[in-house]
């Protein structure tokens, strides 16, 4: 790892795609909920709910870049600095919104907690995160949380007691993104290990986080994060969904793609080969999960 | 002609005398063939209103009008009545349609026959129209089910069955089949006593549900004027006397249905079916129209005022009711009508819910459908599977049942998309297919001697409906004040649309707008009728003496009569093309809003300031909710009054009646929904309606 903050260094760590892909996390949170609430609030929520989740993915993923700079004292505090405002503005902005929205809308103090949880999270990432000894795990954390939390959030803003459908896909989608995550990590790590080339951008602590689990561990750990994410995936289909007849189609292409993924992450010794697959087959599989759950809003 | 005036007024006066007299010994009032009155034609310029006059003597003033009237339609009728000379020409313009079955043709086949039985014994038409006209009946269709013959235009545009077609089908198929009895009628190769048993029991049927339900079409100022000229045809005509009788008990209900609710010569109550027309004027030049059973009313029941349009001697319902001499409006629902012109508190409920259907024996049968058609439920989940097998049987076009040719094919697709069958992706689209039928409905009617508050209490919140009208504020025939939400399957602006909470005690009303989301094709077919992302407010300026705005408060004044109303959304005045000083529309953003609605006059406060004073120190407390809101308003003449979009209303600490009602809860008649027999009572006197044994009994202390 060079030094040097390039600009594919930044545009990899704030994840420009996660912005977009929590705000449309949001919409469907909202649009997977919307028989329970009226069709003036949804109107409202589907209007301030993506814009409010965007700008928090946004500075949420700043957070991760300044805590990228703030543990590096070789690096330009000045751009810290810099990260920070961008950050801490698309908050200050997600936040005013969140207020005006909850208090125009009636929406009580709950949304607005929601927002105030990303903030807390987002300081302790700034000022403790170089604390944590898993720390490298805190960019796949936020990238798979915050699309996750987008989801929830959009059920939350209807203002109703939140079904059971919805905890289990925010963990569905929170699991999966996170066992891509952290495959891709792998795939980094066993790329540096086996070319010695920096290309592959395998961080020091990415090596040290995969070092101290061991190959073995984070295999299993893969494959459980696999088989909760199917379960999560399969029990909304017998709750009340909007559509569960689409959502079926889309659960059985998840469960395949997911289930082969399992399984070859099971008969594989991840520290004697790694399958480029893996991270193919999870790719496609997040993919097919956010066509499960908007065929599910139909 | 001096002396013969004096003659039909001497012979009028002593029927007057002597009808209730012989009322009052509690006979029972049978039909009887009789002769129609026939007097001179006068010519008269001028019409005022006079509410002394009797039910002959209001006959009698409406004769005198509709018998000069050359151009009307239904004035011909009165003529040939008269054995005056109809207007040949009038009564042919319509015929070319009737002749190639166009829709509503029904009504009109209603009017001809009746021509030709008051040209039975006036012998006024010419022999060739007469001919003319009988080819007519003798070709018509009269039922859905008829078999049809070769050569004739195809049937099925017409729309048979919502309530008022079906009375209508049916009575033209008797009033047929009785005049042309032994005649084969060539349309459908059956004869006239084919056709006489084939219409009774449709008839009786039809009578039975009303007697017992009331009209699903509930209150509707356009279709209740249809519905009396079926009905009196039937009083009027039928051999069948058990059949006219029940028909008489039919209008005895609607009568005392007028007497209740008419206001200021408006029927100033929510309205099943009802069109913009009817509701909303943007001027003193272009004001509402007057609505059609109002003459009617004024006929029965002797209410209204000035506003009524006493020149309208073509009015099809007023029509028949003066030219039938079987129907003579029994005297107590004229007392009533007197008595509770300026106060009156009713409740009534009307039409059935569709899951309550099997609990009355009306099953989701082809044999029962008619009753769910009537009530415009078509599409209902509980009865879309027979409503299609029976259009398959009869080969009946989409749009006639439906209303889009277009619905058939989104409720494929939607059951599709949707792993279910039709009936099941029915009940997904719940708040529409159930939302356009007329279900069991509680009106509720507060009358002041300075207004009239009056609507649907807590009917089909957040459904989508196409012609209905849920509740209105009345302080004179024009100064009337409501709210909507248009969109979805109506195309109107004033009616149909989004259906609200409505709330109402005594001079106070509380409407919650807000709506339940469809599937994702459901909303887009929404949008795709046209979405309207606002709710809005009646509110004529140009009809009222004084407007004015403070706050979120709308204040209007006519006479003595005060109204107050309160958008919980911002609302602006849209512009008045008609009367640009004058605008008519207040309109307020988006699709969830709550309005209150409060009354008052000058016996309660001192001027309309005063008022004004004390409405805007009310305190008013809302909380949007996930659906709906929850309210509280601190009403200075109810109290404290709160409500949500769930849950009871409470006024001061009382919990208010929001339904079900009884079939009619005041003070003159209690009969509890679904019994078979309206007793009405007032100051001695008694009338009973029994369906159940077919008796129309009367009687005075």
């Amino acid at each position: 790892m060079t030094n040097k903050m390039t600009y594919k260094n930044i545009h990899q760590t704030l994840r420009p795609g996660t912005w977009v892909k929590s705000a449309i996390m949001v919409v469907f949170g909202v649009l997977l909920t919307r028989y329970l609430v009226g069709s003036g609030r949804v109107r409202a929520n589907l209007t301030f709910g993506p814009i409010i989740f965007f700008l928090l993915a946004l500075s949420g993923m700043f957070s991760v870049l300044v805590l990228g700079i703030v543990e590096k004292p070789e690096k330009k505090l000045r751009d810290a600095q810099i990260y920070l405002i961008i950050g801490g503005v698309s908050y200050l902005l997600a936040f005013g919104l969140s207020i005006y929205h909850s208090a125009r809308y009636d929406l009580g103090i709950i949304p607005v907690l929601a927002v105030l949880l990303i903030g807390a999270f987002e300081d302790l990432i700034i000022f403790y995160g170089k604390k944590w000894k898993f720390r490298s795990l805190i960019p796949s954390l936020w990238n798979s949380f915050l699309p996750a939390f987008g989801f929830f959030y959009g059920a939350l803003i209807g203002g109703v007691i939140i079904p059971i459908y919805v905890y289990l896909i925010f963990f569905a989608i929170f699991s999966l993104q996170l066992s891509k995550d952290i495959v891709k990590k792998y795939e980094r790590y066993k790329s540096d290990k086996g070319t010695e080339d920096t290309e592959g951008e395998a961080e020091e602590e990415d090596v040290a986080f995969i070092d101290l689990i061991g190959s073995k561990n984070l295999q299993k750990g893969l494959v459980a994060l696999l088989y909760f994410s199917m379960f999560c995936i399969v029990i909304p289909e017998f709750l009340s969904l909007p559509n569960t007849y689409l959502y079926l189609f889309g659960m059985a292409l998840v469960l395949v793609l997911l289930e082969i993924a399992a399984l070859l992450m099971y008969k594989v010794d991840l520290g004697v080969e790694y399958k480029k697959k893996f991270s193919i087959l999870l790719k496609c599989g997040i993919f097919a999960q956010y066509l499960m759950v908007f065929l599910g809003c139909i | 002609m001096k002396a013969h005036r004096k003659l039909v007024h001497s012979t009028m006066f002593m029927l007057m005398i002597l009808f209730p007299f012989m009322l009052s010994m509690g006979i029972q009032i049978t039909p009887t063939q009789s002769e129609p009155l026939i007097s001179s034609p006068q010519i008269i310029t001028q019409y005022e209103f006079d509410e002394s006059l009797s039910f002959e003597e209001r006959k009698d003033f409406f004769l005198n009008i509709s018998k000069i009237n050359n151009n009307s339609f239904y004035a011909q009728a009165t003529r040939i009545f008269f054995g005056l000379q109809p207007n040949e020409a009038v009564i042919r313009n319509r015929l070319e349609d009737v002749n190639n079955y166009e829709d509503c043709s029904d009504f009109d086949v209603n009017g001809y026959l009746r021509m030709l039985y008051f040209n039975n014994d006036t012998h006024v038409m010419s022999n060739e129209l007469e001919t003319e006209l009988k080819n007519t009946i003798l070709n018509f269709s009269y039922w859905i089910d008829e078999p049809s013959s070769a050569g004739f235009p195809d049937s099925s545009d017409m729309y048979y069955w919502t309530e008022n077609h079906m009375i209508l089908f049916h009575a033209a198929e008797l009033m047929a089949g009785q005049l042309y009895h032994n005649e084969t009628f060539p349309g459908s190769n059956m004869t006239g006593q084919d056709h006489i048993d084939h219409a009774i029991p449709l008839i009786d049927r039809w009578l039975t549900w009303r007697g017992q339900f009331g009209f699903s079409e509930f209150h509707s100022n356009i279709y209740y004027s249809l519905d009396l000229a079926a009905l009196l045809n039937i009083v009027e005509f039928s051999e069948d006397l058990d059949i006219s009788q029940k028909a008489a008990m039919v209008v005895d209900q609607m009568a005392f249905d007028f007497a209740n609710n008419v206001y200021r010569s408006r029927y100033a109550t929510s309205h099943g079916r009802t069109e913009d027309s009817r509701q909303f004027g943007t001027s003193w030049d272009d004001p509402a129209n007057t609505e059609s059973p109002i003459l009617a009313a004024w006929l029965l029941v002797g209410i209204g005022d000035n506003d009524i349009n006493l020149n309208d001697g073509g009015n099809r319902g007023a029509m028949s009711i003066a030219t039938s001499d079987r129907y003579t409006v029994p005297p107590i629902l004229e007392d009533i009508a007197k008595a509770a012109k300026l106060n009156n508190e009713h409740k009534e409920r009307m039409g059935l819910n569709l899951a309550d259907g099997p609990d009355y024996g009306i099953d989701y049968n082809e044999e029962d459908l008619m009753f769910y058609w009537g009530m415009s439920a078509t599409a209902a989940s509980q009865i879309i599977d027979t409503t299609l097998a029976f259009q398959d049987k009869h080969d009946l076009s989409t749009k006639l049942i439906f209303n889009d040719p277009m619905f058939l094919d989104v409720l494929n697709i939607g059951a599709t998309i949707s792993g279910t069958d039709i009936s099941g992706y029915c009940e997904i689209l719940g708040d529409i297919t159930q939302g356009v039928a007329l279900e069991s409905v509680s009106t509720y009617t507060y009358r002041t001697p300075y207004y009239q508050l009056s609507g649907a209490q807590d009917y089909h919140k957040g459904k989508n409906g196409i012609q209905e009208h849920i509740w209105q504020a009345t302080l004179d025939h024009q100064a009337m004040v409501y709210t909507n939400s248009p969109g979805g399957v109506s195309p109107q602006e004033f009616t149909g649309g989004w259906k609200p909470r409505a709330t109402m005690y005594k001079n106070v009303g509380i409407f919650q707008y807000d709506r339940g989301c469809q599937s994702l094709l459901g909303e887009a077919v929404i949008a795709y009728l046209g979405a309207k992302f606002y709710t809005h407010a009646y509110f004529p300026q140009w009809a009222f003496d004084d407007v004015v705005q403070e706050g979120k408060w709308t204040f209007g004044q006519k006479g003595d009569a005060y109204v107050a109303l309160y958008s919980f959304e911002k609302t602006q005045w849209m512009p008045n093309e008609d009367d640009p000083t004058h605008p008519y529309e207040l309109r307020s953003e988006g699709k969830k809003n709550a309005y209150i609605i409060e009354l008052g006059s000058i016996e309660d406060y001192a001027s309309f300031e005063a008022f004004r004073n004390a409405i805007l120190g009310a305190s008013v407390k809302i909380r949007q909710l996930s659906m709906g809101f929850d309210l509280e308003y601190d009403s200075p003449s109810r109290g404290l009054m709160t409500v949500a979009w769930e849950g009871n209303m409470y006024a001061d600490g009382a919990m208010v009646d929001l339904g079900p009602f009884e079939r009619f809860e005041n003070d003159y008649c209690t009969q509890d929904f679904g019994t078979k027999i309206t007793t009405i009572t007032f100051e001695g006197q008694t009338l009973v309606l029994d369906f159940e044994d077919n008796t129309r009994t009367y009687s005075a202390a």
